[in-house]
């Protein structure tokens, strides 16, 4: 075996121009197919981010209108959600995972020791700052305890510390929230933010729950109302929800998802609507957001890997091109060694092993330019929804797969051609 | 004497004429000797020789291929955003003061009214603009009821915001606005909710119990990017009529559009100072009424999209590179396995550049039947291939324009026929001089 490698490195510093083009076809082949990975799992975890800055897998759940009758009651009535609706989604709901409610309010008075602010303060409770991705640059998140103790506390999005308290550390700091002194506890990372549904978060306030509707009730709505719930479904629930997608005849907009049935049935219940009145609440679910942009970018990365491996597969037609000539010119001492007694076998190992070493050490080159490339872009900044070029270690190990099918492919046939040959010809063969 | 040369010189010039017609012929007889001897090289060697051309069209059909695909990549985005906005339009909504400014403290909120908004059409670099008004309406026609968000809008919002009427209708006009008409424009996923089959145009819809004639059915459209709700879902009626449904002093939103997209810029200058100066606030204060305008989703847009066709043109040149070296390859070693024939050439008199027209012409032709039949294949394969799926099931967009159509252009012809011939030039000549330049004695000796 070693004897094997050795004679076949010697083969290729015989031929060095030649061998050294060969491997350029390879190791390039091997960088497109890296660097093409690269770029789509970029854009993978790009959006992923992007995604995750409102909530990855969250419905928002906002009272309606009803649209059918029910009860005796006439259409058009408004429904309105309680805290109580929010237990109870918790409590009855097999698909949902987490729920928080939510009241907000706009243009709240704000004053700090140093500006002033019409804000839009939100009150929440614990569990909303992990499934909204509230996550802070310094100081601490929300607790029960703050709730229990219907604490005067506050969260400051990035903007609006920076408009309330300039480039100050916040923590500790007091703020009138309309008149009331709320101490600051924590501070949001800047969020990039791509959609929302009331204003991004770098502008917002966030109280704990029993805070905002003691102090801050909507004022245009019975008391105890609402702005929102927020509930996070349970895994499985997004999991099934490709299967709901294909499934569907219609379109898109027209599928009733069950999730969203599921949590109209239970509030049905309660505000004595018609469970199929689909106008007495409204759900945005951004699981199927993110379900739809990982399709997108799953296309775009299968498109990529294929186009990488036809690459490489194309080095691979050089490699076995330029063995073939190898066995044509060495076809007298393939003769000689026969005639000597080397078999079939051994004839065909020593040109298999040369070609699929060939392929392996270029490949490698290839691998660690290409590695070296990423790094090299990863310095330059980065347009939103992308990452960088990163090499997931799922996508290496195929590109190392594919290389090693590569070179068995194309290794074999060569080998097999010069294995093949009758030791009287070969001996009596001239170029 | 003169008699003798002007006798003499019809003969000169009738042998230069002969001396000229030979060489033509001579070099009409070199260039077909060259001409077969490179056929029948290739011949020869006709399996190495279709491996090669294998490489170059494989090449050829991958750099088509990535480059139709960052064509059609930036083409899906433009449509999903260009869907929504056209070029240089901002849309700002009024905010909250975050700078102090003449003695009053930040946090002032902002409220603009519809007549300033109308006044910013005057601004020099401002060619259209409207007030919006949003709210939710119950909309009802016979006895379908659903809720729908109804923009109050100015006649030019149509032109700013992409808002095309199928045919048989129309947006709205300036005399609606004026006349405070009680018409409606209505999105398609309202005609689907309320009409079903019938046409709407003409019919009477009731918003918040008023009576609105519909006037007009807009195209289905592509939304990337909204506020509020996509304008599919939306009713747009007069917005001097809003005022009967809602209050209507203070705008929710307003529209706007620069002279020309290239003037955005300025003009949001323009705007802003205006702005300031009306209701008495920093003008350096981006957060009193914010905008946003076209230029920076498609600065966003085309950052993308340009990183990836860089990716995308660097990948494919390399891999037809990669198809030109292996012709290269190929080449050097015909020419080194035909070193003893190219001796006995150069013995019996043929000059290095006939050698060399040789080779090249050999290494050309490979190069360039491999880029024929590449592209031949790649057009083929982009007509199979092409559409993509990228955006369209997204947005459930039936017309497919924002999934990736890969297309077969004249400049991405151009584009790949100019890689191609470089490649070719460089794979052929580098061994073609390498076998001009054999020294004779030592080819003949070669073994």
């Amino acid at each position: 075996m070693s004897e094997a490698i050795l004679q076949s490195v010697q083969n290729l510093r015989a031929n060095k121009l030649r061998s050294c083009l060969t491997m350029f076809g390879i190791l390039w082949g091997m960088i497109s197919v890296v660097v093409l990975s690269a770029t789509g799992e970029g854009f993978r975890r790009g959006n992923d981010k992007v995604l995750r800055e409102l909530g990855k897998n969250i419905g928002i759940v906002w009272g309606g209108r009803t649209s059918l009758q029910a009860g005796g009651e006439r259409a058009g009535r408004e429904v309105r959600l309680t805290l109580d609706d929010a237990r109870a989604i918790a409590a009855e709901s097999s698909m949902i995972a987490v729920v928080s409610p939510e009241i907000e309010r706009g243009a709240v008075k704000v004053k700090s020791a140093y500006n002033a602010a019409a804000a839009r303060v939100t009150g929440i409770e614990p569990q909303y700052q992990d499934i909204r991705t509230i996550e802070l640059e310094y100081g601490r998140s929300f607790t029960w305890q703050d709730e229990e103790q219907v604490s005067r506390v506050a969260i400051v999005g990035f903007d609006m510390a920076e408009q309330l308290f300039g480039k100050r550390n916040i923590l500790g700091e007091t703020m009138t929230v309309n008149g009331m002194p709320y101490t600051v506890v924590g501070k949001i990372r800047k969020k990039n933010q791509d959609s929302n549904y009331s204003g991004p978060d770098n502008n917002k306030i966030f109280v704990p729950f029993a805070a905002m509707s003691r102090d801050l009730p909507r004022r245009d709505a019975a008391p105890g109302t609402l702005s929102d719930i927020i509930v996070a479904p349970k895994d499985w629930v997004v999991d099934e929800l490709p299967r709901a997608l294909d499934a569907r005849t219609g379109r898109i907009e027209d599928v009733d998802w069950p999730l969203e049935r599921n949590v109209r049935a239970i509030l049905a219940r309660r505000h004595g609507f018609d469970p199929a009145d689909t106008q007495a609440i409204a759900m945005w679910d951004t699981s199927l957001q993110t379900l739809m942009f990982g399709r997108m970018i799953g296309h775009m990365k299968q498109f990529f890997t294929i186009v990488g491996i036809v690459t490489l597969a194309l080095g691979g037609i050089g490699v076995m091109n330029i063995m073939l000539v190898a066995v044509k010119e060495r076809t007298r001492e393939i003769g000689v060694r026969k005639a000597l007694g080397a078999t079939t076998a051994t004839i065909q190992r020593q040109f298999f092993l040369e070609g699929f070493f060939l392929t392996l050490l270029s490949g490698g080159a290839g691998m660690m330019v290409a590695l070296g490339l990423c790094q090299l872009v990863n310095l330059a900044p980065m347009p939103e929804r992308f990452s960088g070029m990163i090499l997931s270690w799922q996508s290496g190990l195929l590109s190392l797969f594919t290389l090693i099918v590569i070179g068995v492919a194309t290794s074999t046939y060569p080998a097999r051609r010069a294995a093949e040959l009758p030791p009287v010809e070969a001996l009596r063969f001239e170029m | 004497m003169d008699a003798a040369l002007i006798h003499r010189s019809p003969v000169v010039s009738s042998v230069s004429f002969a001396s000229k017609r030979r060489r033509r012929w001579r070099r009409l007889v070199a260039w077909r000797e060259i001409f077969r001897e490179a056929c029948f090289g290739l011949y020869h060697h006709r399996f190495r020789a279709a491996l090669s051309m294998l490489g170059i069209s494989w090449g050829i059909i991958s750099v088509v291929i990535l480059l139709a695909y960052g064509d059609g990549f930036g083409g899906a985005l433009d449509a999903g955003f260009r869907g929504a906005f056209s070029d240089g339009t901002v849309v700002a909504w009024p905010g909250q003061t975050s700078l102090q400014a003449g003695g009053e403290r930040a946090g002032k909120r902002v409220r603009v009214t519809a007549d300033d908004v109308l006044a910013i059409g005057e601004l020099p670099l401002v060619k259209n603009v409207s007030p919006e008004f949003m709210q939710d309406f119950p909309i009802v026609y016979g006895n379908r009821q659903s809720s729908h968000l109804v923009r109050g809008v100015a006649a030019s919002y149509g032109v700013m915001r992409a808002e095309r009427p199928q045919a048989g209708g129309r947006f709205l006009e300036e005399e609606d606005v004026r006349l405070r008409r009680r018409v409606a424009f209505i999105g398609t996923e309202v005609q689907r909710k309320l009409f079903g089959g019938i046409p709407p145009v003409g019919e009477t819809i009731r918003v918040g119990g008023q009576p609105f004639e519909i006037v007009g059915v807009m195209e289905e459209k592509v939304q990337l990017s909204n506020y509020n709700r996509p304008d599919k879902y939306c009713v747009f009626i007069p917005w001097t009529t809003m005022g009967g449904l809602s209050e209507n002093r203070y705008v929710g939103t307003f529209v706007w559009q620069a002279v020309s997209p290239m003037l955005e810029p300025r003009a949001l200058v323009q705007v802003r100072e205006f702005l300031a100066k009306r209701y008495r606030y920093n003008a350096a204060d981006t957060r009193a009424v914010n905008m946003h305008g076209s230029e920076e989703n498609q600065q966003v847009v085309s950052g993308i999209v340009g990183g990836l066709k860089l990716v995308m043109t660097f990948i494919g040149v390399l891999t037809l590179a990669i198809g030109g070296v292996g012709i290269m390859n190929i080449m050097f070693v015909n020419v080194q396995e035909r070193t003893r024939e190219i001796g006995v050439r150069k013995a019996l008199g043929a000059k290095r550049h006939e050698i060399l027209l040789q080779f090249l012409l050999e290494g050309l032709a490979t190069t360039f039947a491999g880029g024929v039949v590449g592209i031949a294949v790649s057009a083929g394969l982009v007509w199979l291939l092409s559409p993509r799926p990228f955006l369209a099931e997204l947005l459930d967009d039936a017309s497919r324009v924002t999934d990736i159509h890969l297309l077969l252009s004249v400049k991405l012809v151009a584009v790949t026929s100019t890689i191609l011939m470089v490649v070719g030039l460089i794979s052929g000549l580098l061994p073609a001089l390498k076998a001009s330049r054999l020294d004779p004695i030592e080819a003949l000796r070669y073994e």
